[in-house]
């Protein structure tokens, strides 16, 4: 009769657990603001040290930011194209050592790649890298990547975060739509929810056979 | 210069004086060479600001109390045990003077590890995993050796360069180290470093990269800066993510050319190709830009124009590089140089 409520405490405890590891670094609900500074063609206008305004061809979606444009200020794959997200206060990603990203690839994008770096209060450096190809067009998804620690590194103390276009004079058109970036604890494989949505269904048919009359065509007796 | 004496750090920078004298008594004895490498950072206005690029591969002696040079006795993923080191708790991980670990002997000679704590005879380290460099532990054991890693108070001051009240008006330094770079200047009403970007924290603890790179933005005068410290005594080997940029420098301060230094069999997975659209890359730094490099499997030619052998061009000593590797694999290799000279 326990079957079900373990394996359902089981399935919960394992998501759960993976969802506490995951701390979300931005999710591009409200991605332009003073702690934000965009580099390189990824900006309004030519300041060298970056400003608070983003080319003007990005746009704001509902929790989603589209670096986007194909004419005039065309955002291009330049590693020197960057945004860069400060926080506040240094924020922790604890023994998390995988990067996740939300994104899509638009249409009109021809970059190849780009990076993901956080960076410590001593300037210390992780990063990891993603191809755009993996992002498909017409609907967000979540690629993970493993990050690439600069020895000395401190995890519990991230002082912003960068995206760069990763390429040295990249000049390739660079239009891809964010909608969450979190470092993680482990790639999620699809077989890892396939197996426990199995583990699920198996544990729901036993336990309805277990809760089922022994012979339910026998007569009640009084 | 690496040096935890200031009188000593400006009395050099300030006097441009190639291996000037200093008191034996601020120098403990070793048989290693001190060295000196001397730096013209190029005249620049706040209208056409010029940057100069340099790397310093001398090293610092430690002014810390304990041991330091030591045989591992033992070691877990993220700390190594020197039993009888003697060290004061906190002292190797004082974000105003902070210290780094280099091995000196077996498998993984010259690997490099920034402390991030320490208690009187263990030493821990953030972000990396001992136990993946083959290290012996013991009483037959490997060795290191604790290095000190200056910073940008330390080694710059408040006066070295010229401050201002923002990125435009004060020279500008830019630190380049592993994949990144990030650039500071020193703000004079604040007395303090800041970054050029984002909020203006107190950036002057920063540390100086012992294996990356240093670009100054001038908006002055020129003026010369000479570096005087310990010349490498060993292999050099520095991490090279095995995707992205990677800014560090030749190891040794001595020239050396693309051909000897033979960056496509030194550093594991590099790629050479016929075009340079698919190969990895080398850049070599000229002042505020680069000139890139790929081999083509045969020898090493410019990414642009004609398809000229290159492995005689020379990279000077103090001259950062810019190795780029292609692809997305995440971890990293290590580029490892054996020693050029000998004492």
């Amino acid at each position: 009769m326990k079957t079900l409520p373990t394996l359902l405490v089981l399935a919960s405890t394992l998501l759960l657990s993976s969802a506490r590891a995951q701390v979300v670094l931005q999710n591009f609900s409200s991605t332009v603001g003073t702690t934000t500074f965009f580099h390189g063609t990824w900006e309004a206008s030519g300041d060298p040290f970056g400003t608070n305004s983003p080319n003007i061809n990005f746009v704001q979606g509902a929790g989603v930011y589209d670096f986007t444009g194909t004419t005039g200020l065309v955002p291009t794959n330049d590693a020197n194209s960057k945004v860069e997200f400060f926080n506040g206060t240094a924020v922790s990603i604890g023994t998390n050592t995988f990067l996740s990203v939300s994104a899509q690839m638009l249409a009109t994008n021809a970059a190849t790649s780009f990076a993901v770096t956080l960076v410590d209060t001593g300037g210390k450096t992780a990063f990891s890298t993603f191809s755009a190809v993996d992002f498909v067009t017409g609907s967000y998804t979540t690629i993970t990547g493993a990050l690439t620690f600069q020895a000395g590194f401190v995890p519990a103390s991230i002082n912003s975060m960068i995206i760069s276009g990763n390429q040295s004079g990249g000049s390739a058109q660079f239009n891809i739509s964010f909608d969450n970036i979190a470092a993680t604890s482990a790639i999620p494989e699809p077989g890892t929810y396939a197996a426990l949505a199995g583990a699920v269904a198996l544990g729901f048919a036993a336990w309805r056979r277990r809760r089922a009359p022994r012979n339910p065509a026998r007569p009640n007796v009084t | 210069m690496y040096s935890r004496n200031h009188t000593l750090t400006h009395l050099a920078l300030c006097c441009g004086l190639l291996g000037a004298p200093v008191p034996a008594s601020a120098q403990p004895v070793n048989l290693v060479p001190t060295g000196a490498l001397r730096f013209t950072i190029n005249a620049g206005s706040a209208i056409a600001p010029v940057t100069t690029s340099f790397a310093i591969s001398l090293l610092d002696t430690p002014q810390a109390a304990g041991a330091t040079v030591a045989r591992i006795n033992a070691m877990t993923a993220t700390t190594l045990t020197v039993t009888g080191a003697n060290w004061i708790a906190g002292a190797l991980a004082t974000p105003s003077f902070p210290y780094a670990i280099r091995i000196i002997t077996g498998a993984a000679v010259g690997a490099t590890f920034p402390i991030g704590a320490n208690t009187t005879d263990t030493l821990t380290f953030f972000s990396v995993d001992l136990t993946t460099f083959g290290l012996v532990t013991g009483t037959a054991g490997d060795s290191m050796r604790i290095i000190p890693v200056d910073t940008l108070n330390s080694l710059f001051g408040a006066t070295t360069f010229l401050g201002g009240t923002n990125p435009t008006e004060a020279d500008m330094i830019t630190l380049s180290s592993s994949g990144t770079q990030l650039s500071y200047y020193y703000h004079t009403t604040l007395s303090r470093w800041v970054r050029t970007t984002g909020p203006t924290t107190d950036r002057g603890n920063i540390p100086i990269p012992l294996d990356g790179a240093i670009s100054v933005t001038r908006k002055s005068a020129a003026m010369t800066l000479t570096f005087v410290g310990r010349v490498p005594d060993m292999r050099f080997s520095v991490a090279v993510p095995n995707s992205g940029p990677t800014y560090t420098h030749t190891g040794f301060p001595v020239d050396v050319s693309l051909g000897v230094m033979s960056l496509q069999t030194a550093l594991p997975g590099w790629l050479s190709a016929s075009t340079p659209g698919t190969a990895d890359t080398l850049s070599v730094s000229i002042g505020a830009g680069w000139l890139s490099y790929f081999h083509n499997g045969a020898f090493w030619q410019r990414t642009t124009g004609p398809a000229t052998n290159r492995d005689a061009i020379v990279i000077v000593a103090g001259t950062p590089i810019l190795i780029f590797k292609r692809g997305t694999a995440a971890g990293a290799s290590y580029f490892n140089r054996a020693l050029p000279y000998s004492f």
